[in-house]
């Protein structure tokens, strides 16, 4: 078992997530820039192969794949057989009862012996609620460098460096690594990882000259400190943003609860609307948590995304980036929201909103009485 | 389908066992006022780290990491649910941290620390939690709580790490807690993508990175105010733990813009006037 690029997968009940599928791609491009191979891992509970027998502490690994009818806890032998074709990269699934609720020590526990025998030259995450909560400990554990958020990267001289970005999406860092594995955390919008990069990057650029290989492991619980109790769904998930063809959200540049009103009443002017907003308001009290947008809250894609007072953090970004159009305002010409924006305001808020209610206003007079 | 535990069976009880919780806080350049007066220039420091360089340091720029505020009010809700419990704040950085730390005192921390590092220039994730495992390697701490990130280099890594090198659990992002004893384990449930919630029993000593909005921090109380002013902040040199760096920043720059955004130009009518032809046009408006 040999990859000079490790990506670890997650998956649900469709499969792997996104956010995996995405890490594949950018691997894949790390890979051909490296020349090096690709490998994947994915950790989970997958029940027909722990009916295996396994011995010793460690795993034991299954030479004929034990699947049956195809379904593994989401993960399909068909699926695994796909994406090794795909991105020409050998999968190996890790087994156990223990897996099926995540936890981080858990996951640390099941990956870092594979990873210390891999040792390759990237261990590649996605950047998510899992992938940030486990991959410090498992750079820790692997006495690996660790760069998390990472949204591209460059080859210089034979040099990888990566990028990353950091006061609310405003500046942008570059770092190297200076120690071997390096653990990256990948964001879902990282350059290479749009669904039309070539997922197939990576297999022009494999030394190992030979078909990809799927191979199992059941791996057996170690002790830890962590229980998992269950889960739970996001608390009041109600508020429907899906029938509504603009969505204007409020941000922390609204300046207080009372602006909401202003939002709420900008929103009105179309016909279909919904009113949501960023964390931030709602950590003030100014907003219920359902309207929230970004990384813990909804992912929406309206025709039109007004964004008022939103500086365009990452976090916020993920939940609206697909959105058709975007409109920012804000009075911070620097405002990241702008790099992702189509149309751009640079006033305040107080004048703006005021000022185009008070046009339509007049408008609408003229076609009463003009 | 799991069913998920009454809330009720987690209240929390009287004792006379200790509990020793330590926040740690970062104080943060504010990115709001550091934009408005035009400071700073963030510039490539030389060698290890880039700097925040202050053409004339002005204190207003700087203020207490807004996550690590959820943290401190976060023990502080602890401590009032048990009979014997102490809440330690530290930071780590130049002089000026000092402020972050009285403002930690003021919302009714016990004991400050201070870890002095004089070079004002920022550490990547895994030098800080080096130099914070190295400074808590012989302290007993059951709880060590944090803010889920930085809002300035917006890591949301070092708690992970510091429980990493203590070889201590971890949980993130977590949005509700109960310390179900003083002895353990604390129930928590941690924010993932989307909103959902997945809940934990870990046992003591763990490392805990708090969500925004977990709770409303408190306004420091008048009383807790004057009492702050005469407690002292213990200062120790950070410089004998720094370790061998893993990462290096080597440029730093302005998010390049995009291409495709337009500007609207002119007074705020015209601004007015246009977002409203290009909404109309594109048909928002309605008919």
């Amino acid at each position: 078992m040999k990859a000079g690029i490790v990506v670890i997968a997650e998956t649900s009940t469709d499969g792997l997530t996104p956010a995996s599928r995405g890490a594949i791609s950018f691997a894949g491009l790390l890979a051909k820039s490296a020349g090096e191979d690709m490998l994947l891992l994915v950790p989970g509970h997958f029940p027909d192969i722990n009916q295996q027998p396994c011995h010793g502490a460690g795993a034991t690994k299954h030479e004929s794949p034990p699947f049956s009818k195809g379904g593994l806890g989401g993960f399909s032998q068909k699926e695994a057989g796909e994406i090794a074709e795909a991105a020409g990269c050998d999968v190996t699934v890790l087994s156990g009862k223990h897996l099926s609720a995540y936890s981080a020590e858990a996951w640390m526990d099941a990956l870092s012996p594979f990873c210390r025998e891999i040792n390759p030259l990237f261990i590649c995450i996605p950047h998510t609620s899992r992938g940030w909560d486990y991959g410090p400990g498992l750079a820790i554990r692997l006495d690996a460098s660790l760069i998390g958020a990472v949204d591209g990267y460059r080859l210089d001289k034979g040099n990888f460096s990566f990028k990353r970005s950091f006061l609310k999406g405003q500046w942008q860092m570059e770092i190297i690594p200076e120690k071997w594995p390096v653990v990256l955390t990948i964001l879902p919008e990282a350059k290479g990882t749009e669904e039309t990069a070539p997922l197939a990057a990576a297999k022009s650029a494999g030394k190992r000259g030979r078909p990809p290989r799927i191979s199992f492991f059941s791996v057996t619980a170690k002790d830890n400190r962590t229980k998992p109790m269950g889960r739970l769904p996001a608390p009041e998930t109600a508020y429907d943003f899906s029938e509504a063809e603009v969505i204007v959200a409020a941000g922390k540049g609204i300046g207080a609860a009372e602006n909401i009103d202003l939002i709420k009443r900008l929103a009105g002017v179309f016909p279909k609307s919904a009113v949501g907003c960023s964390r931030a308001v709602c950590d003030l009290g100014w907003m219920e948590y359902r309207r929230q947008i970004g990384m813990t809250g909804r992912t929406v894609a309206p025709s039109l995304y007004i964004a008022c007072g939103i500086s365009g953090a990452m976090p916020h970004l993920a939940g609206m980036r697909n959105s058709r159009l975007i409109i920012a305002v804000n009075r911070d010409k620097n405002a990241a929201i702008f790099n992702i924006a189509h149309l751009g305001v640079v006033e305040d808020l107080l004048t703006f909103v005021p000022t185009v209610l008070e046009l339509l206003e007049n408008e609408r007079q003229e076609n009463t009485y003009g | 389908m799991l069913v998920f535990p009454e809330r009720d069976k987690f209240e929390t009880q009287e004792s006379n066992l200790s509990v020793k919780i330590l926040v740690c806080i970062k104080q943060i350049i504010d990115p709001e006022l550091a934009e408005l007066s035009g400071r700073p220039e963030i510039k490539a420091g030389d060698g290890d780290a880039f700097s925040f360089a202050m053409p004339s340091p002005d204190d207003n720029c700087y203020r207490l990491n807004p996550f690590d505020e959820y943290a401190i009010e976060e023990a502080l809700r602890i401590r009032d649910c048990f009979a014997d419990v102490t809440v330690d704040a530290l930071s780590l950085g130049p002089g000026r941290c000092r402020r972050v730390l009285l403002r930690a005192l003021e919302m009714g921390a016990n004991n400050a620390t201070l870890l002095h590092l004089d070079r004002p220039a920022a550490l990547t994730p895994f030098e800080t939690a080096s130099i914070l495992a190295g400074y808590l390697r012989d302290k007993a701490y059951d709880l060590i709580l944090t803010g889920v990130m930085a809002e300035d280099g917006m890591n949301g890594q070092t708690g992970q790490l510091v429980a990493a090198l203590l070889d201590m659990p971890c949980a993130t992002a977590v949005i509700s807690e109960r310390l179900l004893s003083p002895s353990g384990p604390v129930y928590v449930e941690r924010e993932e993508d989307g909103g959902d919630r997945t809940a934990y029993e870990i046992s003591l000593p763990v490392v805990l990175t708090i969500q925004s909005g977990i709770n409303r921090p408190r306004y420091p109380a008048l009383s807790h105010v004057l009492r702050a002013r005469t407690q002292e902040i213990v200062t120790l040199d950070a410089t004998p733990l720094r370790p061998v760096t893993r990462e290096r920043i080597i440029s730093v720059s302005r998010t390049e813009s995009s291409a495709t955004c337009t500007f609207l130009t002119g007074t705020p009518v015209d601004k007015a006037r246009q977002f409203l032809d290009f909404c109309r046009q594109k048909g928002f408006l309605g008919p």
